[in-house]
């Protein structure tokens, strides 16, 4: 998947959405995003990691919603009208995730994306394409599908991450 | 004409696999020393209407072995041919033989003629062999053409109708009607006036269908037609009539006869009055030109009788067949998306309810007496809708009969199958997955169950072992049972078994669990392992099957008594009655199939077991109890049994008190998975929509009371 995406890379240009997450700035392709909401309440799913907040009835599917904040120990962890779910259709599944805030939709082009160098953050370099470049701003763009099929987000059956 | 056949290829498939079936069915249920001559039939005309089709489509394979087949059923069926088993299994090879070139056909794949041409030597040998045997009979042994023979003789008609200009405003109207009498015989003495024609007709065609021909121009009262007998040549050939319909006639009995196509005809003797006969009939017309004059013999309604009967056994099934069951064929995905959707239906209008609950029912009663009538409407809705995938056991249960008689004679075993509830209705979806769990099952009970009929007879039973399929619903489950009268699990071996396999077992494990061993992967206590089981592949399996479809096998048995293997499973796969519990801030659903009672209990039937928990003392039971908050870590209103309430639940054998904060309501709910978008989680098996929208989870009773036994 990691290999795609940056061969998608190569053309000219591609759509990304930024959100932030504490003082971070990342971006993903926003073919994966179907929607953006307001945080509802959720139902808890019992023993389930602290990142993982519940399920909700998204039009009659059952959603499940992480918290990336909670997840990666970034920005404050508060739930108000501000809070932003960002849909992710990825895998053909509908999972929904929690950030700080959804900045913008920017194109990048091949240029102004770099390869992501070794360093140790909160996310995981595997997970990371590259690093772009918008004016003065610094986007980490993430492979969200591969991120959210991981073992780490505990989403997916073992078996199939 | 140029029609793209293919397009009915599909109906042609589905409709002889049917037949097949069907043929199956009433052959393995044939009573070989005194066949019930509508059985008979019925076959045959399975048989017929396959022979039909193919011929129609042009599957000529299929055409050649259902031609030979129905000869030798036809003969059978007339009692010329006495039926023997060799001749049943014979059928049921040629079904066989039907079946896979039919699924070669449908596969657009050439089938491997071989079978076909070994089954159609064999019948024709029966056919030979039957007939000589047979000897007896007035016709000839049965001439593979003469089915196709034409089957009425000729007739010949008086016509008469009256012509005006009301009845024929044009000239051409009258030669329309002239040329199509052409078409269906001869027409000679036409005489035409200006208020009569008179004609005489040679034809094929029955009174009846000269009448139709009529209908389009005249009134029936304007019209006459007369018999006059049919013409010789057809009466010589009676063997031929009786090739096509089965029925015998006297050809002086023929020769007066109206030959009547359409299923009302009476063979009638020349002295008895026809007009009376065909008076009944309503048609009023009909005029015999020889017997005019004769008046109704006592006798005369007695005969009619006969024959019509032979006849209304031999075709009138055939008619009303497919008029009978009309039905429509439709996709399955189609009935779920229906499905679906009124669940959606039943989400929203238990949305708008809950709405409407907040509101003051004086102000606002039209509304709620509306919204009364749309949940009435919306659960019928529901139920409807589900009922289409429904079907009858029997679609499993059908193909076990076969499955049996072919094992038995291949282990030589005497073993009869008995059914009960086959008419038990469940989902579509279960009938598919639950038959080869079942066949594995029957299979097992007639290979390691039931004995060899001399040690039956050694142990004083019945030579003839029984296996019975039975079906029913109890609560909301459907319960499958599969019991043998055999020799029952092997206590001793089973544990032998699981030495050698290294499971770990207690020395006093009970019966129970013994028996659960056979289902651990790769046990198999068979001293042999034959072809038909014994490979250790199949109760595991049989076990993974059923959970999948949220399921539970349980076993009972008795050594030298038999045993039984219940299958118990819910009744629908995507709606369930649930009551609602709250604990904490959540609310959880519980399926109300598992719940036996909930009380709020006194202190004093609280005990406390060191170590263990708590367990509630009611009628002289002590139930473990289980802390739903406990289990779900969840912060609850109430953490002492009294002030909260206690919902006694059953599964798997086993009761626990499940403890949890208030009851909140009873809901049908529909299921939803939790896997489409996350993944399975222990403690639930699946979540629902409630009417404030929001997500509830459904308890896994199962998992929650092997939690207890933890």
């Amino acid at each position: 998947m990691q290999a795609s995406e940056t061969k998608a890379a190569d053309g000219t240009s591609r759509e990304l959405l930024t959100f932030t997450l504490g003082s971070e700035e990342y971006g993903i392709d926003i073919l994966k995003v179907q929607e953006i909401r307001g945080y509802d309440a959720v139902t808890t799913i019992a023993n389930s990691p602290e990142f993982i907040k519940g399920v909700i009835n998204l039009r009659g599917i059952i959603v499940p919603i992480i918290d990336m904040r909670i997840k990666f120990n970034l920005g404050n962890v508060t739930y108000n009208q501000l809070t932003v779910v960002i849909i992710l259709n990825v895998a053909n599944r509908v999972v929904g995730m929690v950030v700080d805030g959804v900045s913008d939709v920017i194109a990048l082009t091949t240029e102004q994306v770099k390869a992501a160098p070794e360093f140790s953050g909160a996310l995981d370099t595997q997970y990371i394409t590259g690093l772009g470049t918008v004016d003065d701003r610094m986007i980490i763009i993430v492979d969200i599908e591969k991120l959210m099929t991981s073992r780490d987000m505990d989403l997916v059956e073992a078996a199939t991450a | 004409m140029s029609i793209d056949m293919s397009q009915f290829y599909q109906v042609f498939f589905e409709e002889s696999a049917e037949h097949l079936d069907n043929m199956e069915s009433l052959l393995l249920a044939l009573d070989l020393d005194a066949p019930d001559p509508d059985q008979l039939n019925a076959i045959f005309r399975s048989a017929h209407s396959i022979k039909g089709g193919s011929g129609t489509f042009g599957f000529n394979d299929m055409t050649e072995v259902t031609h030979i087949l129905e000869t030798l059923l036809d003969g059978i069926r007339k009692n010329e041919i006495k039926i023997t088993s060799d001749m049943v299994d014979a059928f049921l090879q040629a079904g066989d033989v039907l079946k896979g070139l039919l699924e070669a056909h449908q596969n657009g794949t050439i089938a491997d003629t071989a079978p076909s041409i070994e089954i159609r030597a064999r019948l024709a040998q029966l056919t030979a062999k039957g007939s000589q045997q047979g000897g007896n009979t007035k016709t000839e042994p049965v001439a593979p053409a003469a089915t196709a023979a034409p089957v009425s003789a000729q007739h010949n008609y008086q016509v008469e109708f009256k012509n005006s200009t009301d009845i024929f405003p044009n000239k051409s109207d009258l030669n329309n009607l002239l040329e199509e009498l052409s078409n269906v015989g001869k027409i000679e003495n036409q005489k035409i006036t200006a208020e009569l024609v008179t004609l005489s007709l040679t034809s094929y065609a029955s009174e009846q269908d000269l009448r139709d021909t009529f209908s389009f121009f005249l009134e029936p009262e304007q019209l006459t037609i007369t018999s006059l007998g049919d013409t010789a040549a057809a009466a010589e050939n009676p063997s031929e009539d009786e090739q096509g319909y089965g029925f015998f006639v006297e050809p002086e009995q023929l020769q007066a006869a109206t030959e009547d196509a359409q299923g009302y005809g009476f063979f009638v003797e020349p002295e008895t009055l026809k007009s009376e006969a065909e008076n009944a009939q309503g048609y009023g017309f009909f005029v015999d030109v020889e017997n005019q004059a004769q008046a109704a013999t006592s006798e005369s309604p007695a005969k009619p009788d006969e024959t019509p009967h032979r006849r209304a056994s031999d075709r009138a099934p055939a008619a009303a067949a497919p008029a009978a069951e009309t039905s429509i064929r439709v996709g399955v995905e189609k009935v779920d998306q229906m499905i679906n959707l009124v669940g959606e239906l039943v989400i929203t209008q238990s949305m708008l309810a809950e709405i409407a609950s907040h509101l003051d029912p004086v102000l606002n009663e039209s509304l709620v007496s509306g919204l009364a009538q749309l949940e009435l409407n919306t659960r019928e809705l529901q139920e409807a809708v589900m009922s289409v995938r429904m079907m009858p056991i029997n679609f499993v249960f059908s193909r076990f009969p076969r499955l049996v008689r072919d094992l038995a004679g291949k282990l030589d075993k005497k073993v009869q199958l008995k059914m009960v509830g086959e008419g038990t209705e469940l989902d579509k979806g279960l009938i598919e997955k639950i038959s080869d769990p079942m066949t594995h099952l029957v299979r097992n009970s007639l290979d390691h169950g039931i004995e060899m009929p001399e040690e039956r007879i050694a142990k004083g039973k019945d030579p003839q072992g029984t296996i019975t399929l039975r079906a029913a619903h109890q609560g909301g489950n459907i319960v499958i049972q599969v019991s043998d009268d055999g020799a029952g699990l092997n206590r001793e071996r089973i544990l032998a078994k699981a030495k050698e396999k290294g499971i770990p077992f207690n020395d006093n494990i009970s019966d129970a669990d013994v028996w659960l061993m056979i289902f651990a992967p790769g046990f198999s206590t068979a001293a042999v392992v034959t072809d038909v089981s014994g490979r250790g592949v199949g109760m595991d399996v049989v076990k993974k099957n059923i959970e999948g479809i949220g399921g539970r096998v349980e076993i009972a048995s008795k050594a030298g008594e038999g045993s039984t293997i219940t299958i118990r499973l819910p009744l629908t796969l995507a709606i369930l009655d649930g009551l609602s519990i709250a604990v904490g801030d959540q609310l959880y659903i519980v399926p109300l199939s598992f719940i036996i009672e909930s009380l709020q209990p006194n202190a004093a039937d609280i005990k406390e077991i060191s170590g263990q928990g708590q367990v509630l003392h009611v009628r002289g039971e002590y139930l473990p109890i289980i802390a739903l908050h406990k289990i779900f870590n969840i912060q609850p209103k109430f953490t002492d049994p009294t002030k909260g309430i206690l919902v006694l639940l059953e599964a798997e054998g086993q009761k626990v008190a499940l403890f949890v904060d208030d009851l909140v309501s009873q809901h049908q709910v529909v299921i939803k998975s939790l896997e489409t978008n996350y993944r399975k989680v222990v403690g639930v098996s699946g979540a629902t929509i409630m009417g404030d929208g929001r997500v509830a989870m459904i308890m896994d009773v199962g998992a929650l009371v092997k939690f207890a036994q933890a």
